[in-house]
């Protein structure tokens, strides 16, 4: 009897413990869904949309972020729950040191109930975050103040690159239409999914470029693309992103000169992804063969940082005109100063 | 008999346009070095002072190329006269000046093409003055206008086959004249001295010989 009563209460300790609580009596995700997606019942306020579905945290269900109880709360009420820096802990702490942090918390950026990571986000997506605060119109105000081509930089450089402490670069490549022009400037820089569909009268845009569906894109795949008569009107345009993510968010004094893009390396501007929308709203990266960026015949003929991307072959021709432009003084000199008696008179 | 005379050749809004694309081509070509070799070329300081410093030296050659076509189509009215090579010049004056370049020159022969204010350039000239001025410097001013505009003009950017393509060729161009520029500054030292022609740049007069018959 007393074993029975030992192996009763140290199986009722092992639930208690391990959370079982939770999960035995707090509500479940099916049961917190089935009133959040739907406007009717909670409003926009705590609406949850069908995007949670594809984000990570949704595997993880309501209860790992929000106290778990019997009864659902009173309207209004807030409801305790752990917070980023419970999981994202090295993130949190990294984030926690900047000044950004005593402003804006991580569900200013991230919406915890969206989330999708890096892997399917692209930079243009990452800088429509920023603009929400930093007002874009007066952020080019800003930067016009020191920066030479602002408009130019802003919308070729995703806002990370410069205010993260990171290194490493890549190159997003986007479709962009050449018929969506409007006074010279193109008015929507980035196709999104369905106007992708829409005009090519299919789904499977990866293979517009992507022709072998090796989820790579060569350079031949490339100059096929470029080259392709039905895609004239379709162009590759790059963004500058960091290759890994960093949230030391700030204003770092290396990125006022501008030597520290602006200057060839030889790791730099050789890897580049084609970022594609998905139909869900988040992207598709495939990696694209290193120093297509940089290629002037196969790569992209949109994509030109000066100083960094400049074309070697380019350059020698332009040394070779230049020192032919100095045969005449130096041939016809040599002959002037050899003969140089004869026009004494 | 050699007889020498004075004639105005080179009017003050020639000679002030000359200067200013003198001066701005070098600065363009210098701080143009230091935005394409950075790693190289540090002569500007900051890379960013080098690009503004471009910028704004393109903008006055392209003005003061405007001013330049301006005053030779609405005042002085002699751009075609000048810088057209005619029917004699293909037919002669271009084998005779080739040959005064290449052969007589050196055994001190007179250049056969004497300036006039109606018939400054002789055939060689022209022909390389009508590709520079009308060809060469307008394309490389245009180009450079878009690429200092890329983001407004990105449009247009795309429909002149893409923005590397333009680059290229405002490098390329900019290298022919850079290319030109020895060749120019040594022919305007072949004059009876060689800071003959580049006074007349200067001050406007040159002194040209006039043969005269003894009888005459």
């Amino acid at each position: 009897m007393k074993r029975e009563i030992f192996l009763l209460l140290f199986t009722g300790l092992l639930f208690f413990g391990t959370g079982g609580f939770h999960r035995a009596y707090g509500m479940d995700t099916e049961e917190c869904l089935a009133c959040h997606m739907d406007s009717d019942i909670v409003g926009d306020a705590l609406l949850v949309t069908d995007s949670f579905s594809r984000t990570p945290h949704a595997d993880l269900g309501c209860s790992a972020c929000h106290e778990a109880m019997d009864e659902h709360p009173d309207d209004g009420e807030e409801v305790a729950g752990l917070g980023c820096e419970y999981c994202h802990d090295e993130i949190s702490a990294e984030y926690l040191k900047t000044e950004h942090a005593d402003y804006v918390s991580c569900t200013d950026c991230h919406n915890p109930h969206a989330a999708r990571g890096l892997a399917v986000s692209s930079g243009d997506a990452m800088d429509q975050q920023c603009f929400r605060c930093h007002d874009r119109d007066e952020s080019l105000d800003r930067h016009a103040r020191w920066l030479p081509l602002t408009d130019l930089h802003i919308a070729r450089i995703s806002c990370v690159t410069c205010h993260t402490r990171i290194l490493d670069y890549a190159i997003d490549l986007h479709l962009i239409r050449q018929d969506r022009v409007t006074g010279g400037r193109l008015n929507s820089r980035i196709c999104n999914y369905d106007e992708l569909k829409d005009y090519l009268g299919t789904d499977d845009l990866a293979g517009l470029i992507d022709t072998n569906r090796d989820q790579y894109i060569s350079l031949d795949e490339l100059r096929s693309f470029n080259r392709h008569p039905e895609y004239a009107a379709l162009h590759l345009d790059g963004i500058l992103i960091p290759l890994k993510m960093s949230h030391q968010i700030g204003t770092l004094d290396s990125r006022y000169d501008c030597s520290f893009c602006h200057e060839p390396g030889p790791e730099r501007m050789q890897t580049s992804f084609l970022v594609l929308p998905n139909a869900d709203g988040s992207f598709l990266h495939i990696p694209v063969e290193q120093g297509a960026v940089i290629n002037a015949t196969h790569g992209i003929p949109d994509f030109y940082m000066v100083g960094s991307t400049r074309n070697a072959s380019l350059d020698l021709a332009g040394l070779i005109l230049i020192c032919a432009g100095l045969i005449m003084p130096v041939v016809h000199g040599t002959l002037r100063f050899l003969t140089r008696k004869n026009r004494r008179h | 008999m050699v007889e020498k005379k004075r004639i105005y050749l080179q009017p003050t809004p020639v000679r002030i346009w000359h200067w200013l694309n003198a001066f701005g081509f070098v600065v363009l070509g210098v701080s143009g070095t230091q935005i394409r070799f950075p790693e190289y070329v540090t002569v500007l300081g900051s890379y960013k002072a080098a690009v503004y410093l471009h910028h704004a030296a393109g903008y006055v050659v392209t003005l003061s190329f405007c001013l330049w076509f301006i005053y030779y189509v609405v005042v002085a009215r002699s751009i075609v006269k000048l810088y057209l090579p005619k029917a004699e010049d293909f037919k002669n004056g271009a084998v005779r000046q080739a040959k005064f370049y290449m052969l007589t020159y050196f055994l001190g022969w007179e250049n056969p093409h004497q300036p006039t204010p109606e018939n400054k350039f002789n055939a060689l000239q022209k022909g390389v003055y009508l590709g520079i001025m009308f060809v060469l410097v307008p394309l490389v001013s245009l180009s450079g206008l878009v690429l200092a505009n890329v983001e407004s003009l990105f449009g247009l950017i795309l429909m002149v086959g893409g923005l590397k393509l333009l680059i290229g060729l405002h490098f390329i161009l900019a290298c022919c004249l850079i290319a030109f520029l020895p060749t120019h500054i040594y022919l305007a030292t072949l004059g009876h001295s060689p800071m003959e022609h580049i006074k007349t740049m200067w001050f406007g007069w040159e002194e040209v010989s006039k043969e005269k018959k003894a009888d005459a």
